[in-house]
């Protein structure tokens, strides 16, 4: 129909009308987006937490039973468990704080004006978000393999021998730590990179004339500027590292032992390898619970300071 | 005087190296796995590396052939872009229903909606793998086409949300004193002044999508297998088919890095403003 835009007055009767209407199409809009979400997303955490309160192993049927709370108590006092969440916990704050501080120094350089080629190394930066984890997670395990790696063979003509990225603890840890960051750290330095092309320009002109210093000019008018951004970003990088599985699939499968095992990849252990689902699924929502702690947290946070 | 200048000169030198160091740090090991695809066996191993590769096209092609990649490639295809389509039609009306109605519970179904995001994916998988086990959903193509559909929704609600909120609402009123219904405000008003964000919200679902292992690895077996499955299984506990690693590889991240560049500045947009309009 074609609409034009005229001053025409409407009857109160007919606006009335057409407002009863209005009620229920939103309602109408809402409602098959909103049917999908119930149906796939929250009957499935319902059946979940229901699953949790029973001893359900597939591969051992027999004493499959309702055992109400056990499975959070034992999870509770499992060692694996209690260590997975630890690493879960070293792993995320890890990984979250080589992302922005990488990805702020990435930012700041591309935000130079004395600089040409932004958009060559934007493109370049955006690649890595289009390939999958599993990709890169593998092909980084060749790469610091400590037989033929590439990454291994240049530390050897630097004159460096005792590297072994993926068989050691602490290789296997800053090995699954670099690897999550080189996935997501173009992404933090993208979007603060971007951030940074809206700011208003004036005060950073204003701080010029004072003769600020371009160190006094990022701490103190900057990053305060990007605060808010930051929390976001923080809450969002946190979340998804929280819920590490790929890369620590492909690259170490948890190992050396239990060393690089995420909370994840042992719920993943448990219902799909072991099929203990009440486990399985009772450790899932320990996960979900802290997280959601977590967001609640920090966005109550938000809306404090802003 | 000078000093700030020579100042200026080295940090500006540094900023340059440092942006170079970190170009290679991203590009080399994609440039790597894709030209390892185009290597032969002797090749791959050699000591010290090779950095170009030594066969053509045809390599690839060859095993591309023998390993039936085509289709899984399908099946990758199918899964993303029939989820994304779903998931574009219902996240465009749910943000219009949010964004253009002023109603009671509208910001507490919006938070609902952004809180699904929080839950990791394996806590809804278990019982997503009960389920399809139980209605023989387990391993089919329509079954993945659900989960992309349920694990891409939220976003793309809460993207399309943003968009629609910049939009002002006197457009819409104005069409409505003329007498135009819902939908055709969304139609005439509302969409083509989306169509640009629709572009970037899809490119960001085909990509979750087509890049997904773990709901992959998890629900499908064998009939509805993806590339990242099947490129995961050229690396079996004993054998090892390098090769067919990097052909395979290859065949999954090139289309996305093509579309990725080709959507680039949507691409951007659609990323930063998710996380900026909450």
């Amino acid at each position: 129909m074609k609409m034009s835009i005229s001053t025409a007055s409407t009857q109160p009767a007919a606006v009335a009308v057409r407002h009863h209407q209005r009620q229920y199409s939103q309602w109408f809009f809402l409602a098959p987006g909103l049917f999908v979400l119930l149906v796939l997303n929250i009957f499935p955490m319902l059946y979940s937490l229901w699953v949790s309160l029973h001893r359900l192993d597939l591969a051992d049927p027999g004493l499959n039973a309702f055992v109400g709370l056990q499975n959070y108590w034992a999870d509770l006092h499992n060692g694996e468990f209690l260590q997975s969440l630890g690493t879960t916990l070293i792993i995320t704050v890890a990984t979250v704080v080589v992302q922005f501080v990488g990805g702020f120094l990435i930012a700041l350089a591309l935000n130079r004006t004395d600089i040409r080629g932004h958009k060559i190394v934007a493109s370049v930066l955006i690649m890595p978000l289009a390939i999958s984890p599993l990709v890169i997670g593998i092909l980084w395990r060749f790469m610091l393999n400590a037989d033929y790696g590439i990454v291994i063979w240049l530390f050897h003509s630097l004159g460096i021998h005792a590297v072994n990225p993926i068989g050691t603890p602490l290789g296997a840890f800053l090995s699954v730590v670099g690897v999550y960051s080189w996935e997501w750290m173009p992404f933090v330095a993208l979007f603060l990179y971007a951030a940074m092309l809206g700011l208003d320009r004036s005060p950073f002109e204003a701080a010029a004339v004072d003769g600020a210093t371009p160190t006094q000019t990022v701490l103190r008018i900057m990053l305060p500027m990007l605060r808010q951004i930051f929390v976001i970003l923080v809450l969002l990088q946190t979340v998804t590292a929280f819920r590490m599985f790929t890369i620590v699939d492909v690259l170490t499968a948890g190992g050396p032992g239990t060393v690089t095992q995420t909370l994840s990849y042992l719920v993943w252990q448990n219902g799909l390898n072991y099929f203990t689902m009440g486990t399985a699924t009772s450790m899932s929502w320990i996960m979900v619970i802290i997280m959601s702690i977590f967001a609640a947290l920090l966005i109550k946070v938000l809306k404090f300071e802003v | 005087m000078i000093s700030a200048m020579v100042y200026r000169r080295a940090s500006q030198i540094v900023a340059v190296l440092f942006l170079v160091l970190v170009s290679i740090i991203f590009l080399f090991p994609i440039y790597w796995l894709v030209s390892s695809a185009l290597k032969s066996t002797g090749r791959l191993w050699a000591i010290p590396p090779k950095l170009l590769p030594n066969l053509g096209l045809g390599h690839v092609w060859h095993i591309i052939a023998v390993n039936h990649l085509g289709v899984f490639f399908w099946h990758s295809l199918i899964e993303s872009v029939a989820s994304t389509i779903v998931v574009l039609v219902l996240a465009t009306m749910m943000a219009y229903s949010l964004s253009r109605h002023r109603w009671k519970h509208r910001t507490g179904i919006a938070n609902f909606i952004l809180s699904l995001k929080i839950m990791p994916p394996i806590a809804v998988i278990i019982p997503l793998y009960l389920m399809f086990t139980t209605i023989g959903l387990y391993d089919t193509v329509p079954g993945m086409i659900i989960v992309y559909t349920l694990f891409n929704l939220p976003l793309a609600t809460w993207l399309m949300l943003g968009f629609m909120r910049q939009i002002p609402m006197e457009l819409d009123e104005s069409a409505r004193v003329e007498g135009a219904s819902d939908w055709q405000v969304l139609r005439h008003i509302i969409l083509p002044l989306i169509k640009a964000s629709l572009v970037g919200i899809g490119a960001v679902c085909v990509m979750f999508a087509w890049n997904d292992y773990i709901f992959a690895v998890s629900l499908t077996n064998t009939h509805a297998v993806t590339l990242p499955v099947a490129t995961e299984g050229f690396l079996g506990d004993y054998i090892y088919q390098w090769s067919s690693f990097y052909a395979s590889g290859s065949l999954e991240i090139v289309p996305m890095v093509i579309l990725a560049l080709i959507l680039q500045r949507y691409l951007i947009r659609g990323l930063s403003m998710g996380a900026l309009n909450n």
